[in-house]
């Protein structure tokens, strides 16, 4: 059940544009209830046998059929440069930036959305590409491929929707949603082979030792009693990280629960917490681990490591 | 405030410029309701007033609604349905909140339109419809467009509308049109101008003043001279003293004996309420669905409601032959009354040899004894009026020399009868027709002539000759009427007017003609028309289309057609192979992935299936395929066979290294 959507054969790279074929076009509730608002005129009209009503009824109409060729051509070559997302959380949603540009002509009002809900809607101008967002719930960690991007218009005249669905190679990395808990009492890393230190529990307040402030370290870390008594930059060095004697280790092993998704979870709030307040920290998976570390880049791979534990077969 | 609920106020206003006509005549509450209403629907999005809920917004209707019907006394006509369509239209702006209240209230401008095409049909109010349709698309843009701005709508809609031009005129022309009405309800008559069902000098005074166009004529060949534009109207047979009125039976026209000086015409009859058709004198074939009696008067069937647009063929010299037996109620007088009228005529009879010259003798006396055209005579006394006019007043207009003249010339035993019509006509320069107006009516009489048959004769040209020549004002002399807009200085200006109004009566002709007046006769003579002059080019045009458009929806509706590349057909023949021992292709699946597939299911298959899927790949996506390798793929395909383990190793076959 965990793994991840297979690469349809309907996906297609980047870049991608809107051909005739892709084009779905329709009448919409408004188009519909204009067709009703016509065929009572033109009954009107044949029955008291006004020629006027019949040529405005008839001119309403062909502008109506017009507007849906300007519809088409709305939409008709807008072509799809790129698109990125930032990793998000499962839960929240997945924001992806497509990178657009609209051909020659001006498009007006062009609605991306994945689902009828998020729709985004766009004016596109030549010649430079527009930067248009599109965002989509998720749900589960892993990675996410959205459905097909549906880019529809009702320009000019509202009456028809024009819909083109297209599946571009998408894909947005998701991260398990982090779940607050109780702390692990126990060592963290306990079954470690070589670490075998005192205990570390995130978020202790005590620490080792003042140094003196570096550029490039954390401002959280200030020391700004010291600061305000004019005692110059300090910075709060804690015992593991100071010393590196002891990195701590999040291991899958000490979190209590059954269930691999919330301890996956419990872990993923772990890490955010432990790069928040810049700990060495390590990751333990079963058959994964992650050396103790620190920063922004640590912290990314920690965070996929848990998106993808369990899903095979993807490149990242 | 965001960019959508800026929207009342165009939306607004754009009702109100679809409504807007109809201000002229609706009841001043219903304007003043739609005004207050429109004008609070626009604050509410503006200042932000609050919004009335469903339960005002239901007593307002149910208000509305009883006003309208209290108002029009629960009629329900034409006046009545658009003053309710004004009274909840009011409404509708209050609930717009969604893109959608705004749509369907723009699509009540558009119906709003039609409201008014029921009342007027001329030129101006097509140009008006155009405008509306114009606004109100924009309008529409903006509501699907929010951040654009209205100059940019404008310029779509307007292109919008031109490219709808072209299949608007194919559809209208080619709509086919039904003779009658769909559920027998039709519109009201319009007609309020009537032309008199009898005659008794006095009456026509009220049209002579109206400058209304009673009908045009366009010529096909020259127009007629003035002294021929006698239009026939209604023939009056019977007098009792006072009144002309028309014969109650008169026979069908039958046998057209033909006649000399025909002129072709299509006359544009506005609507006048009655039965009467008028035609050049004298008219030679009736139009359909119209009846021509013995006395060349035309009547339809049905009274004119409508603008009516007819061929007609007259004959400007017809000779009528001899009088019938019916016609010889053209003598009867009534027994009393008018002695001295009645003396005169005997006189005359008796002192002359031939009808003519009686005729001639009484046009002289018209002409010698000091009568006057006016429009505005004094009245005749009640009793012997012909004697009074003859021998008293002395002052008239057509009607009553023509009522006098016939009586004389009855008196005399000279049958006679009085034709009411019209007289005249403006040319239009712009176009080859005559406007022939209210005020050119006029009465004239027919008498009877052994030698000539049915005779003109109009007494009025006798008394007045420039009546014939250049209508009633001139007749009535250089201080008849004569107002500021006679001065000298004025008189360019004056003719430049002349010339943009004869422009836009021209206009409107051919617009009556081609699009107020198209119906069924018209569209199958239009097409009949394209038919036998373009129907080669047509049917070439349509081939060449549908073999334009026969593509386009090919593509579309068939399946993906089989690929040329023989390669490809000969590895879809070894697929199909496949497919029958079980091992279909998936749509996505690529010739190596299907191979791998093949011989992780069949281990017998293997060799034959690397070598055919080898010599393929090779085939179709190598660079620089081997000399002989096709025929050779194509043996091994054709002995490839599934059921009994692929292939026999074939000679020349090569046992290369495999990308499987």
């Amino acid at each position: 059940m965990n793994r991840p959507p297979p690469l349809d054969a309907g996906v297609h790279p980047l870049p991608l544009h809107i051909s005739m074929r892709s084009l779905r076009i329709g009448p919409n509730r408004s188009g519909c209830l204009f067709i009703l608002v016509l065929s009572a005129m033109l009954i009107g009209s044949i029955n008291s046998k006004t020629n006027m009503g019949i040529l405005l009824t008839f001119l309403l109409g062909a502008m109506g059929a017009v507007s849906l060729l300007h519809s088409g051509l709305n939409l008709i070559g807008i072509r799809i440069l790129s698109a990125s997302a930032r990793p998000v959380f499962a839960g929240d949603s997945a924001v992806f930036d497509l990178d657009i540009t609209p051909g020659d002509t001006c498009r007006r009002s062009i609605g991306f959305a994945f689902t009828p809900e998020g729709k985004t809607l766009r004016h596109l101008t030549p010649p430079a590409p527009t930067r248009v967002t599109v965002a989509i719930p998720t749900h589960r960690r892993g990675i996410f491929r959205p459905g097909p991007l549906s880019i529809s218009t009702r320009y000019p005249l509202g009456l028809f929707t024009c819909r083109a669905e297209l599946r571009p190679a998408l894909q947005c990395l998701v991260y398990p949603k982090p779940i607050s808990g109780p702390v692990p009492a126990e060592n963290p890393s306990r079954g470690a082979d070589e670490d075998n230190g005192a205990a570390q529990v995130p978020g202790v307040e005590d620490f080792a030792e003042l140094q003196p402030y570096k550029p490039g370290d954390p401002l959280q870390k200030l020391y700004w009693k010291a600061f305000s008594r004019g005692q110059g930059l300090y910075v709060k060095s804690f015992a593991d990280t100071a010393g590196g004697s002891d990195p701590m280790v999040l291991d899958w092993d000490t979190v209590p629960g059954a269930d691999p998704e919330y301890k996956l979870s419990r872990l993923c709030h772990m890490v955010l917490q432990a790069h928040r307040q810049d700990i060495v920290y390590g990751l333990r998976l079963p058959g994964h681990r992650i050396a103790p570390n620190r920063g922004d880049v640590h912290h990314r791979v920690c965070l996929k490591a848990l998106a993808l534990f369990g899903r095979v077969s993807q490149t990242g | 405030m965001n960019a959508e609920s800026k929207q009342t106020l165009p939306v607004v206003l754009s009702l109100a410029a679809a409504a807007g006509p109809h201000a002229a005549w609706l009841p001043f509450w219903i304007i003043g309701w739609v005004a207050v209403l429109w004008g609070y629907a626009v604050q509410i999005d503006r200042r932000g007033w609050p919004a009335p809920g469903p339960a005002a917004r239901q007593a307002l209707t149910i208000a509305g609604v009883l006003g309208v019907l209290l108002t029009f006394r629960l009629a329900l006509n034409r006046e009545a349905c658009v003053g309710l369509l004004a009274v909840l239209g009011a409404l509708k702006p209050l609930e717009m909140k969604t893109y959608r209240d705004r749509m369907v209230t723009a699509f009540l401008a558009y119906f709003l339109v039609l409201t008014h095409l029921l009342f007027a049909d001329s030129l101006g109010m097509a140009l008006y419809m155009v405008l509306v349709v114009f606004n109100n698309t924009a309008v529409v843009i903006g509501l699907n467009d929010p951040d654009g701005d209205f100059r940019t709508h404008l310029k779509v809609a307007g292109r919008i509308m031109i490219q709808a031009a072209p299949l608007t005129l194919v559809l209208f022309f080619l709509f086919p049109r039904v003779q009658g009405s769909l559920f027998g309800i039709s519109r009201d008559s319009t007609g309020t101008v009537g032309f008199a069902e009898t005659l008794s000098p006095g009456d026509i005074t009220q049209i002579v003043k109206t400058d209304a166009v009673a009908f045009r004529a366009t010529f096909h060949g020259p127009l007629p001279k003035p002294d021929q534009r006698y239009w026939r109207g209604v023939v009056f047979w019977h007098f009792n003293g006072e009144t002309w009125s028309r014969a109650d039976r008169i026979p069908f026209f039958r046998n057209p004996p033909g006649g000399t000086g025909i002129l072709q015409y299509t006359l544009s009859l506005e609507p006048h309420g009655k039965k009467w058709r008028f035609a050049l004198d004298i008219p030679v074939i009736a139009p359909p669905g119209v009846w021509m009696f013995d006395d060349f008067s035309l009547r339809s069937r049905r009274n004119l409601a409508q603008r009516t647009t007819y061929e007609m063929r007259s004959s400007t010299v017809y000779p009528s032959g001899p009088l019938k037996p019916w016609e010889r109620i053209a003598l009867e007088l009534p027994v009393s009354g008018n002695p001295k009228a009645w003396a005169m005529a005997r006189k005359w009879a008796d002192a002359a040899d031939t009808p003519e010259s009686v005729l001639a003798l009484a046009l002289a006396y018209f002409r010698q004894n000091d009568f006057g055209y006016s429009l505005a005579p004094p009245p005749l006394q009640a009793e012997d009026r012909i004697d009074d006019f003859l021998f008293r007043t002395r002052k008239g207009y057509c009607e009553h020399f023509a009522s006098a003249f016939a009586y004389l010339m009855r008196a005399a035993g000279i049958p006679a009868r009085v034709v009411a019509g019209y007289l005249g006509g403006e040319e239009n320069p712009y176009g080859n027709y005559l406007i022939v107006r209210q005020s050119d009516a006029h009465a004239w009489v027919e008498a009877w002539l052994p030698s000539r048959g049915w005779t003109r004769v109009d007494p009025t040209s006798a008394v007045a000759p420039r009546r014939v020549e250049q209508g009633p004002a001139a007749a009535i002399g250089p201080d008849g009427r004569r107002s500021y807009l006679d001065l000298p200085v004025l008189q360019p200006v004056l003719d430049f007017w002349k010339r943009i109004r004869l422009g836009w009566d021209a206009a409107n002709l051919y617009w009556n003609l081609w699009v107020i007046g198209y119906d069924r006769p018209h569209r199958s003579s239009l097409l009949e028309g394209l038919a036998t002059r373009y129907g080669l080019w047509i049917g070439l045009l349509m081939i060449c289309g549908c073999l334009a458009v026969f593509p386009l929806v090919a593509r579309r509706r068939r399946p993906p057609r089989a690929p040329k590349d023989p390669v490809q057909q000969v590895y879809l023949r070894f697929c199909r192979k496949l497919a029958r021992a079980g091992i279909p292709k998936m749509p996505g699946q690529g010739p190596v992935d299907y191979a791998q597939e093949v011989m992780r299911k069949r281990q017998d298959l293997a060799p034959a299936v690397r070598q055919i899927t080898w010599h393929y790949v090779a085939l179709r996506y190598g660079r620089r395929p081997q000399t002989g390798a096709r025929q050779i793929f194509e043996r091994l395909v054709a002995g490839f066979d599934p059921k009994s383990g692929g292939s026999a190793s074939l000679p020349g076959a090569k046992k290369g290294k495999c990308p499987v």
